[in-house]
């Protein structure tokens, strides 16, 4: 309030924008690279800080030049609370299905789980379905006994009572619950449960589920005498973060009991726990969440491209190329030792009925069984751009959109920060005219290339999607445009490539898009974005990355066994 | 059964005199909560407040479309009273004596995204990039309706209501996907489902005059853990930094809104109150596989409107479309989204101009279900005040001058209905001060003031006035 007041002038707003516009443009020239991104000058030779965890009985040093980001809670996403649920009360147990969806901030839902604040109509409908959990929970003699297995017919006695607060309350909690808490419980149940136990053990759960200690995992470690490179965690605190990033869901007792017995202290007792979670179902899961978060595949469920224009677009499709692009993912993810990019270039992939139509694939039988398939050798259809889930998840309702394309490969792909178009500025490309005709989709960009003012940005994006003009919008191959002949030729960076295979095989030697997978993970992993101080544990991360043969499960694991996985900043 | 509260009072907000009269009534009950019958002696004769002297309740709404209009199109052709539509307002011509127009306003919020101002109007103050990735923008500043919750609606079931009509925008960046923010980064998701809105709102509700008393088993069981929840919430509160303090803060007083509700007699005694429908299938698309917003709109508005006449709340925004909709209209050709056509549609646009006849009916839709409802002397409209605005004036260009800008409702006499006004070159804040201050939030200065900008007021404008 300490400012006189002062009417913000027109000419002072244009000046605002113009400013804004330059340096919009300004972030298009050069390396585009967000200018606070760790990996923007880290990609290439690493300082060498032990990226591998060294085999010694006790946890590895960070580096020197090593410093944790700031620690903030972080909420259980949807998932997280459903699994966690189940993970308590069992896989029987009916959740409500109107739970708020959880927002996704830099790319991922774990890093606006950590950021952002709980709405009033999120912390009510919690409420609602901890009412219509609890419910269930002692519903039946049945369910009474797996919830209270010491409770003998209708009795819980005291000892029992305090027995279940413990157990319960440990799983709910991921660690011991301390005296203070136990007590809390422990007089909740009595005094609800004064006449009949059983609401008294049912009130427990109604307040564990609410409960804030579960709704957010608190990863902040202590401060240990000595050492000032940030807090480290306790072995509960590990499980959780171990846990949440490689299935999804809270620790089972089996990581709980590893935790208590202290064998999480070592980085070998630490990769023996990560290396058994990795070979659960519940990874595969959890990464293919990380999958569908990276390459935008929730926009899939509500294809936008019309029926009319698209005679196979089905109200399945998009599910379908969902399914494609997550199986292909597994697979070279999870299965066999695959280069991770491979995913790039690899002419496997799986499809059903209507992918194998959309693809011109024969042999396929109709149904929405998915085989895994060989693609032709024909230069034209492979890898993950090759897949409609990005070619029709990138594309506009009617048309193609090589905008789109080079934007996504550029933010997903190669972790480069593309601007928005800057205000005042129409977007309109002229359509086609009776004195124009039809022209294709380089003939109308062109006016992106002569116009200065978006060419900074669009000759990062255009050229890419040039190259990928013989997919429709659905993804479908087509020879030409509308009659009109389709010249696919193009550059990446100045680079010349002729064909989506050659696109496929420059991405892939890029050492960017092996820094940015790290990148991601990394995110996905820890919920936060990444920062300065933390430049050294992603370096160490791709250079294992890259030392492994670029194997998934190896930066998985390099990611979980580094000496800053047991870190954390202070609390801001 | 009989609980007690374990630490009585450590939630509970301060009463206001009418409730405390029905809450003291039932609290020798202790547990189970019970219909009331319609006290008629709580009433003035004429029905225009509460015989306590207390008046009947002022609402504040917002609703929200995307991508602006064509302003030149749009802009009423006269001022004043009775004016007459511009061609894009002509689905409101009947609707002119309800429905204030301001022409002219300019956003001093506006940031360097197209779309961002979504935010900007709503919170007065400038949007910020919260990553390094370039969609993810949110809001410095909360809403303010959130604003007028917290001062006009801290006695009501539900402090708000968010209410969302067409399809979320999938991954446009956490700004665009929402209208009402409790905080910079405290998005509010709004209900879309009507069944579930109906739920939300009247499951175990009983207008005072329905009949059959209702009686919740579950009350008492959930309002004994909420002390427990709290001093859990507190412990955790001691021992992480200030971000994180704040939004535990707001989890708490989310955790007091349900107490408050658990501890609010399910009924109500206004006499415009009655149980609705429950809503059944509707049609949201059409054989084109288009959006169809109408249906929907339809029967939310109608909950809306009872939710408001039953005083369950008396703070909602409606976002018909969000910032940047990528809605498919109803219309033949509409063959892109919508904002996907503003930018591409050469010309004169006759797709988008028809989208955006369809947006203004369908604030019609609204109005006339809150007009339908008689209240006091007049209608329930007349006790609200509605902004209903875009994110930017024109989709194709972006622009932030020469805002799309309508009001409806009274305000209990504290606004003008029914008149065209041109503020050329005006803080829309100003406007926001307007209506905050008709509604009765008491409010001294509005928007931002810092470094960079200064868009604070600390007046309305006085034309819109009564």
């Amino acid at each position: 309030m300490g400012f006189p007041p002062k009417r913000l002038s027109a000419s002072s707003g244009f000046f605002g924008a113009a400013a804004a516009l330059a340096l919009a443009c300004g972030a298009c020239t050069g390396n585009i690279e967000a200018p606070d991104d760790p990996n923007g000058a880290q990609v290439g030779p690493v300082a060498g800080t032990g990226g591998t965890p060294t085999s010694s009985g006790t946890a590895g040093s960070v580096s020197a030049d090593f410093a944790p980001a700031g620690a903030r809670l972080r909420r259980l996403t949807r998932s997280q609370y459903a699994s966690s649920v189940k993970r308590l009360l069992g896989e029987g147990v009916t959740l409500p299905g109107d739970l708020e969806e959880d927002p996704a901030i830099a790319g991922y839902l774990s890093v606006a789980a950590s950021t952002l604040g709980v709405s009033e109509r999120r912390v009510e409908q919690l409420e609602s379905a901890a009412l219509a959990l609890s419910q269930q929970a002692v519903a039946s003699s049945p369910a009474r006994q797996k919830l209270v297995p010491c409770a003998v017919g209708a009795a819980v006695d005291a000892p029992c009572l305090e027995h279940f607060v413990t157990t319960f309350g440990r799983r709910a909690l991921r660690r011991p619950l301390t005296q203070v808490e136990r007590d809390r419980y422990l007089v909740l149940a009595k005094q609800v449960g004064a006449s009949d136990p059983w609401l008294g053990v049912q009130a427990v759960v109604l307040a564990v589920l609410q409960s804030p200690l579960f709704l957010y995992r608190r990863e902040f470690g202590a401060v240990v005498a000595g050492d000032s490179q940030g807090r480290v965690l306790d072995g509960y605190e590990l499980a959780s973060r171990l846990s949440f990033f490689l299935e999804d869901t809270s620790p089972d007792d089996a990581l709980l009991e590893s935790a208590a017995a202290g064998k999480l202290d070592t980085d070998d007792g630490l990769k023996v726990e990560a290396e058994r979670l990795l070979a659960l179902p519940a990874a595969r899961t959890s990464l293919k969440g990380f999958a569908a978060e990276t390459l935008h595949l929730a926009n899939l469920a509500a294809l936008p491209q019309i029926a009319g224009f698209f005679p196979l677009l089905t109200s399945t499709l998009g599910e379908s190329m969902r399914s494609e692009a997550l199986l292909s993912f597994e697979n070279v993810a999870f299965e066999g030792e695959h280069d991770f990019r491979d995913l790039l270039d690899t002419r496997q992939t799986y499809v059903n009925g209507e992918l194998a139509r959309l693809y011109g694939l024969s042999g396929v039988p109709d149904g929405a069984a998915f085989l895994q398939v060989t693609l032709p050798d024909d230069g034209r259809r492979l890898g993950l751009l090759g897949q409609a889930a990005f070619l029709a998840g990138s594309s506009h309702a009617s048309s193609a959109s090589a905008t789109r394309r080079g934007q996504f490969i550029r933010e997903a792909l190669l972790c480069q920060a593309i601007p928005p178009p800057p205000p005042t500025v129409s977007t309109t490309l002229p359509d086609d005219s009776v004195e124009t005709g039809h022209r294709t989709a380089r003939q109308k960009l062109e006016l992106h290339r002569r116009d200065a003012t978006c060419a900074a940005c669009h000759a990062q994006m255009d050229p890419i999607g040039l190259g990928l003009e013989n997919f429709d919008a659905l993804g479908s191959w087509r020879d030409d445009d509308g009659g009109l002949a389709i010249d696919a030729s193009s550059e990446l960076d100045s680079t010349p490539f002729k064909s989506l295979k050659e696109l496929a095989h420059l991405l892939r030697e890029r050492p960017e898009v092996t820094a940015c997978v790290t990148r991601n993970v990394f995110r996905f992993a820890l919920g936060h974005q990444e920062t300065p101080g933390e430049a050294p544990y992603l370096a160490d991360l791709t250079a294992s990355f890259e030392a492994n043969g670029h194997r998934f499960r190896a930066l998985l694991l390099a990611l979980t066994t580094h000496p800053a996985f047991r870190r954390a900043g202070e609390p801001e | 059964m009989r609980f007690h509260r374990l630490c009585s009072g450590t939630l509970r907000s301060p009463p206001i005199p009418r409730r405390t009269l029905l809450r003291g009534a039932l609290l020798g009950g202790g547990a189970t909560w019970v219909a009331l019958p319609l006290l008629e002696s709580m009433l003035n004769s004429s029905g225009t407040a509460l015989a306590d002297g207390l008046p009947l309740p002022q609402r504040l709404g917002v609703f929200f479309w995307g991508n602006g209009v064509h302003p030149a199109r749009w802009k009423p052709k006269t001022l004043g009273a009775n004016w007459t539509p511009g061609e894009q307002l002509m689905p409101l011509a009947k609707l002119t004596d309800r429905i204030t127009v301001v022409s002219g306003m300019d956003n001093w919020t506006a940031g360097t995204d197209g779309h961002e101002a979504g935010a900007s109007i709503l919170t007065g103050h400038h949007a910020q990039l919260i990553s390094n990735s370039p969609k993810n923008i949110a809001p410095t500043f909360e809403s303010f309706d959130q604003l007028a919750a917290r001062k006009i609606g801290a006695d009501t079931r539900f402090q708000s209501l968010q209410l969302r009509i067409g399809r979320a925008n999938v991954r446009q960046g956490i700004l665009y996907d929402y209208t009402s923010w409790s905080g910079p980064t405290s998005p509010i998701e709004p209900e879309r489902d009507p069944v579930a809105l109906y739920d939300r709102l009247f499951t175990g509700f009983q207008p005072a005059n329905g009949g059959t008393p209702v009686v919740d088993q579950t009350l008492a069981l959930r309002r004994s853990v909420l002390d427990t929840v709290t001093e859990d919430l507190n412990a955790l509160r001691a021992n992480v930094g200030a971000q994180d303090q704040a939004r535990l803060d707001e989890h708490f007083s989310h955790l007091r809104a349900i107490e408050r509700r658990l501890d609010m007699p399910a009924s109500e005694d206004r006499a415009a109150c009655s149980l609705p429908t429950r809503p059944g299938a509707f049609e949201d698309k059409n054989a084109a596989g288009q959006e169809l917003l109408a249906p929907r709109l339809q029967l939310m508005s109608q909950l809306l409107a009872m939710a408001l006449a039953c005083d369950l709340t008396r703070v909602f925004a409606l976002q018909l479309t969000g910032a940047v909709a990528l809605t498919r209209y109803p219309i033949a050709g509409f063959d892109q989204d919508q904002h996907q056509l503003t930018h591409d549609e050469p010309g004169d646009q006759p797709l988008v101009h028809q989208s955006i006849l369809q947006n203004m009916e369908h604030f019609g839709t609204l109005v006339s279900a809150l007009s339908g409802i008689p209240e006091g002397t007049g209608s329930l409209l007349d006790h609200c005040a509605i902004l209903a605005t875009s994110e930017c004036a024109e989709g194709r260009s972006h622009a932030q001058k020469d805002f799309p800008i309508m009001l409806a409702g009274g305000a209990s006499g504290k606004l003008r209905q029914g008149v065209h006004v041109s503020a050329p070159g005006e803080n829309t804040n100003k406007l926001v001060f307007s209506l905050l201050n008709a509604v009765g939030c008491a409010v001294t200065e509005f928007g931002e003031q810092s470094n960079l900008h200064d868009a604070r007021v600390t007046e309305g404008l006085a034309t819109i006035e009564a």
